[in-house]
């Protein structure tokens, strides 16, 4: 029998007191496998100085659980050697016993090294058979069967091997959202607070539907897609069902991680219902919590969190939002939102009448397809199947995983296909003596030259290494296994941190090796994309280049890392080093020419001003210098334009905003680009981010500081007059707990108490979000923060001073300090100044009298809260700043009797 | 004054003291002028003065009146003048009230324990919510939100901001609540004090010259009369009147507050307009407002009526006055708590009668002159 499938999960169970190993995945036509594989047993290897010693202490102790002991000679890890080295690979009958025999092993003085002896035993069988997550493999065995498990097809494997097949099996996607209705006011309980309503979507379509609203009461009214209940018991009942009956390869959700998967999975246990979700019949769901974070596996399905993925990519850069709530994320991309109900009124909802259930289960309904739309419609999952592909994880560790695991994966398959061991995870004393090395010898980082800070308004060549580090590690052969521990006498390259590495005519490193072929992999798929037949082909293209490119520059990141397990100072160093010297000869070949200036460069590329004084020619310049260089380091790495600025503000180290122009399809074509200058944080206002912008704007494409300075002058101006519409001034914040657990003053929760006294039913809850100004007044901050509608009604005014100073001078300071406007010519003054002094003649500050006669009470000089009295501290209890008495709004340290 | 002010008025005189007379004239700078008025009289006299002599010729002074603090109000006070003065009255009420019994699992703020069904704090109000009924207590470590329940709201209304006092809370689901105030309060096995002496105490409220108060004072007071004159407006005719009266008695001139010891008794004595403010607040009678004070140990404790920063605050009673007279409630009134005399006095103009007690039996009579 043979059976071709995308291998979608694998994990072992016990058979006759034997692992058995289950790998599960899908067949072209969409038919669910799992093929067993007996006979493969645990194993790990030690270096022992007296073999008779491991032998005695192994039949005293362990004799049951030891299989069998064989000598073997492999390479070490680290370091260059010449030949192998005698070790003992030592065979178990039980995965689960490794630790212990382990950690026992340790404690011997005979026991010199202990090699690979935590690695998972899924993935030592797929790295020894050979066997890729989401990649397409052959098993040939004969026909089994069994109860436990849940597939269409089941094989009894004798072999397997990987097929080649760019193609991804169709999965089947279920979309799944709760809505829960706290019995107090602060956040669920899952002990206590049952499940209202489970919403359900399903990609294909489930029994002709594409939603499925589950609801734990009963209604008189039918309504389509819904099903009712009596109770939270029976609809979960039915909610294990479908899932059994759908069969979902994917359970999609948006942050079903942290809270609807480990609540649904604790409202099942108090229920008593079973957990098992997967495709046996007997493994719980695992659901565990690492740090703030919790990981979900269901056996033979992926549990895909969508709002881990939208945050994966705004911290790679793609996407800029101030929140990251499914409305706002599925409003940017897809442009479709929420249905309008408050998070504060799912309650009122859920008890009021069937209207206002309806529209409840319409909101749920909504929340669950969005976040398959999102999934699909933006292809999110595509790099992470072709990530799993690349490294070898499973999907499911390549989603909840981080870059390090990906790496090591790749390294173990090579290191044991060329005969090498893989050392153990680091643990308290090696960290310990690492942290030493890394202390004593240092870690210098990337090359970040000295920028010069300001306006460049001609052309700026921008030009980049392609793939330096990586490159790096293939010129100069750079791996923990060519490392020269040794003073040997052959052939190597020596990195200006001092570290020797053997020639690929010695040996050929493993990393280099890998890292090569990535590279040539990565080339020859962008080949075929300009090939490609189709869109559907092109994006799988795109998503294999992608997946590619974040391993290859994986590994520089992992070498450095301290916890990893191929981490050696020596390796990393060498890297950074070759890297910092290579930005400096570059910015020394290209200044040969006296009419170029290398006016900035960070890591892998500089940017370099030349006398060219339109674009055009600036890239005829750029070409030129772009050969002059890779001759010279022709073999080592590759430069190449990545554009033109036609002008560039430089603020400081890493920050820079500049018109950037690109080559595309023969026509330029303009963008204006940011890094490391904000125009999108969550406490701003959106004046600020609209002001910083067009400033920005202003600046670059004008050129003209003296424009951008009036302008500025002028929204100050329009603050003060009360003229900028109260929707720019809007600041949001969410409420995420209740009253009570807050401690100290926060302007939403102060307007919050305030709008709950003014008109209760209508106050926001928790959950919701709230947006407010903040208006004038001498109380504290938070006490003048007020809802926009009761500003309006009541006429009151804004406080200017503090759009101003806390919004927006503070990213506008640097702009226009890094232009070094000639204060002078522009004002008229005769003295260096602030730009916050600039301004401040629009902001009064009336002049503190001597002593006051009266006073209203204390106000605190820094956050401005006020007072009746002192405290018992006398300072401010808030801040610790130093309080005055204030009178109306004058202000002294001191009151007269 | 300084001490060396004190040393130059005496050597002006011809006269050198010791240190141990200098370091009591420094205390009691009021005995300095009376001292040297009698010694000044004197025929056998010597050029150097010792503390012995000091106690001899003062001996009758001493023992008849000696002023312990008056309210000297700051006269240009800082945030931190304020602080420290709540500092002090916080530590000054704790002190009273640390040993009570009936504070019940006694805690500081930053010390509940969310397991604690009941404890006490002891608690300055910072401030009260109205419209929660909930007051934010103060101590050194911290601040805490207390509720009151309905049942306890007629509690919370007669609670003043800055209120040092004891509470008895419970903890619910994370929220503390009002159970009982702990006053600091005078203890029951007091001792009431009475003089060997027959000291006849007369307390007189004038805002001007009263020729009829002058001449009975004049014919009624003696060398065992103590003659208390409380100011209504204008000082500085009180003054003339005050220094016309009796040479031969003791006398004092009530000018703010002040505690004062006669004989071994001590008085609290005030003229200060405040207190028709904390009238108004607990809506009672004038002893009763001034029992509500006696209650709290704190004959001012507000910041809300006063906002007065004290040298010497001599609003918080450390020792329990044998004594209280006030004479700016409007009312003349007589009563006893806790063996302690509470007497207000109104403007003789207003009702042409004196009090006047005997400190020998604590009696206390009202005197119409006509």
């Amino acid at each position: 029998m043979e059976l071709v499938f995308q291998v979608i999960d694998c994990d072992y169970t016990e058979l006759n007191n034997s692992p058995l190993v289950r790998l599960f995945g899908k067949t072209e036509d969409g038919k669910t496998v799992c093929a067993f594989f007996e006979n493969f047993m645990p194993y790990f290897y030690v270096k022992v100085s007296n073999e008779e010693e491991l032998m005695v202490f192994l039949n005293k102790n362990f004799n049951s659980l030891v299989s069998n002991v064989e000598s073997v000679k492999k390479f070490l890890p680290l370091g260059y050697q010449e030949e192998k080295t005698d070790l003992l690979k030592i065979v178990l009958k039980d995965p689960a016993q490794t630790p212990v025999i382990r950690d026992e092993l340790k404690r011997h003085k005979f026991v010199e090294e202990i090699y690979e002896a935590d690695i998972l035993f899924k993935y030592r069988f797929m790295a020894d058979r050979g066997v890729f997550g989401m990649r397409w493999v052959k098993v040939e065995g004969s026909p089994s069967s069994t109860v436990t498990v849940r597939t269409d097809k089941f094989i009894s494997a004798k072999s397997v091997t990987t097929i080649e097949n760019n193609s991804n099996v169709p999965l089947r996607h279920m979309g799944l959202d709760i809505e829960v209705v706290p019995s107090t006011e602060v956040v669920p309980n899952a002990v206590k607070d049952p499940i209202a309503i489970v919403s359900l979507s399903f990609l294909p379509s489930f029994s002709n539907e594409n939603t499925l609203v589950l609801v734990a009461k009963p209604s008189t009214k039918k309504e389509d897609g819904s099903l009712f209940f009596k109770n939270e018991k029976e609809m979960l009942e039915k909610l294990v069902e479908i899932i059994g009956d759908y069969d979902p390869d994917a359970i999609v959700g948006y942050n079903i991680n942290n809270f609807d998967m480990p609540y649904l999975l604790e409202r099942l246990k108090q229920n008593k219902l079973s957990r098992v979700l997967g495709r046996d019949s007997e493994k719980i769901v695992m659901s565990k919590k690492f740090g703030n974070k919790t990981r979900n596996n269901i056996l033979g399905r992926f549990v895909i969190d969508v709002y881990e993925l939208i945050k994966e990519s705004a911290g790679k850069g793609l996407l800029r939002l101030k929140r990251y709530g499914l409305g706002d994320v599925s409003r940017e991309l897809i442009g479709e939102d929420k249905v309008d109900i408050a998070h504060s009124e799912i309650s009122k909802h859920w008890n009021g009448d069937l209207n206002m259930l309806s529209k409840l289960i319409t909101y749920s309904r909504k929340d669950a397809e969005l976040v398959l739309k999102l999934l699909i419609q933006k292809d999110m999952i595509e790099k992470f199947i072709e990530l799993s592909k690349v490294s070898g994880l499973l999907l499911q560790d390549v989603l909840d995983g981080g870059e390090a695991n990906r790496v090591e994966n790749v390294l173990l398959r090579e290191f044991n296909r060329q005969e090498f061991v893989v050392p153990n995870k680091p643990e308290g004393s090696v960290m310990a003596k690492r942290d030493q090395e890394r202390e004593s010898k240092g870690l210098k980082g990337a090359l970040v030259l000295d920028p010069e800070i300001g306006l460049h308004t001609k052309p700026v060549i921008y030009l980049d290494f392609r793939s330096m580090y990586p490159s790096i590690y293939v010129a100069y052969n750079i791996c923990p296994t060519t490392l020269l521990t040794k003073d040997l006498p052959l052939d190597s390259y020596k990195t200006s941190f001092g570290s020797k590495f053997v020639t690929p005519k010695i040996r050929e490193g493993i990393i280099p090796k890998i890292v090569k072929q990535l590279i040539t992999d990565r080339d020859e798929i962008k080949k075929q994309m300009r090939k490609a037949k189709n869109e559907k082909e092109r994006k799988m293209l795109e998503a294999k280049q992608i997946a590619i490119k974040y391993v290859t520059n994986s590994f520089y990141g992992y070498t450095g890392y301290v916890r990893a397990r191929f981490y050696v100072l020596d390796v990393a160093s060498a890297i950074t080093s070759c890297g910092r010297e290579l930005i400096q000869k570059t910015k020394n070949k290209v200044e040969e020419d006296k009419n170029f200036k290398v006016i900035y460069g960070d890591t892998d590329s500089i940017m370099v001003r030349t006398p060219a004084s339109n674009i055009d020619d600036a890239m005829k310049v750029g070409l030129e210098i772009e050969q002059k260089i890779n001759k010279e380091l022709e073999g080592v790495v590759q430069m190449k334009i990545e554009g033109i600025f036609k002008s560039i503000l430089i603020l400081a180290k890493k920050r820079y905003a500049g018109l950037s122009n690109e080559k595309v399809d023969g026509e330029w074509q303009e963008k204006l680009v940011m890094k490391g200058i904000e125009t999108v944080r969550r406490d701003w206002c959106d004046l600020v981010s609209k002001t910083l912008y067009d400033v920005l704007e202003i600046i670059l494409k004008e050129q003209d500081p003296k424009k951008a300075f009036k302008y500025v002058k002028g929204i100050l101006s329009k603050l003060e007059k009360n003229e900028i519409p109260l929707e720019q001034l809007l600041i949001t914040k969410s409420i995420s707990k209740s009253l009570g657990e807050y401690k100290g003053m926060q302007p939403h929760i102060e307007l919050l108490k305030k709008m709950r006294k003014r008109s209760p039913a209508t106050a926001p809850g928790i959950g919701d979000r709230i947006g407010f100004v903040i208006v004038k007044g001498l109380q504290l901050m938070s006490d003048r923060a007020e809802d926009p509608e009761y500003v309006k009604q009541n006429h009151l005014h804004i406080d200017s001073k503090y759009y101003a100073e806390s919004q927006i001078l503070p990213p506008l300071e640097r702009v226009f300090e890094a232009i070094g406007i000639d204060k002078t010519e522009l004002l008229g003054l005769g003295r260096q100044t602030l730009l916050r002094d600039m301004f401040k003649n629009s902001i009064k500050k009336a002049p503190e009298p001597e002593s006051l006669t009266d006073y209203s009470g204390l106000i605190c000089g820094k956050c401005n809260k006020t007072y009746r009295r002192s405290p018992l501290v006398g300072k401010c209890f808030d801040c610790g700043g130093e309080l005055m008495f204030y009178s109306g709004e004058t202000k002294s340290r001191f009151v007269s009797a | 004054m300084e001490r060396n002010e004190i040393v130059k008025i005496f050597l002006d005189k011809g006269y050198m003291i010791d240190t141990t007379s200098l370091d009591f004239f420094s205390e009691n700078q009021t005995m300095v002028q009376p001292f040297l008025d009698y010694y000044s009289d004197l025929e056998d006299k010597t050029g150097s003065i010792d503390i012995n002599l000091v106690q001899e010729i003062l001996k009758i002074k001493i023992s008849s009146l000696q002023i312990i603090k008056t309210a000297n109000k700051k006269q240009k006070i800082s945030v931190s003048d304020q602080s420290t003065f709540l500092n002090k009255r916080f530590d000054a009420i704790k002190k009273i009230m640390n040993n009570r019994l009936d504070l019940i699992n006694l805690v500081s703020i930053n010390k509940i324990s969310q397991k604690s069904k009941k404890f006490s704090l002891i608690g300055i109000v910072k401030n009260k919510n109205d419209e929660t009924k909930s007051l934010i207590l103060e101590d050194t470590t911290g601040e805490v939100e207390l509720f009151f329940s309905e049942n306890f709201f007629s509690d919370y209304d007669s609670i003043l901001h800055d209120d040092i006092l004891g509470f008895i809370c419970s903890n619910e689901f994370g929220r503390y609540y009002y159970i009982k105030t702990v006053w600091p309060d005078i203890p029951l096995t007091r001792e009431v004090k009475k003089t060997k002496e027959n000291y006849k105490c007369i307390f007189a409220c004038i805002s001007d010259l009263n020729e009829v108060l002058t001449d009975w004072l004049n014919k009624s007071a003696d060398e065992e009369s103590a003659i208390f004159i409380f100011p209504v407006g204008d000082n500085k005719n009180v003054k003339k009147i005050f220094e016309k009266l009796p040479h031969s008695s003791v006398k004092y001139l009530v000018d703010g507050t002040s505690i004062i010891s006669l004989s071994g008794l001590t008085f609290f004595l005030s003229n200060n307009q405040i207190y028709k403010k904390y009238q108004e607040f607990f809506k009672t009678t004038p002893e009763a407002t001034l029992t509500n004070l006696v209650k709290r140990r704190n004959m001012n404790p507000s910041l809300d009526f006063d906002k007065s920063v004290y040298d010497d605050d001599p609003f918080i009673l450390d020792q329990v006055p044998d004594v209280i007279v006030v004479s700016t409630l409007d009312e003349q009134s007589v009563s006893n708590y806790k063996g302690t005399n509470v007497l207000t006095i109104k403007d003789f103009a207003l009702g042409n009668s004196v009090l006047v007690l005997d400190t020998k039996t604590r009696e206390v009579i009202k005197i119409g002159i006509l």
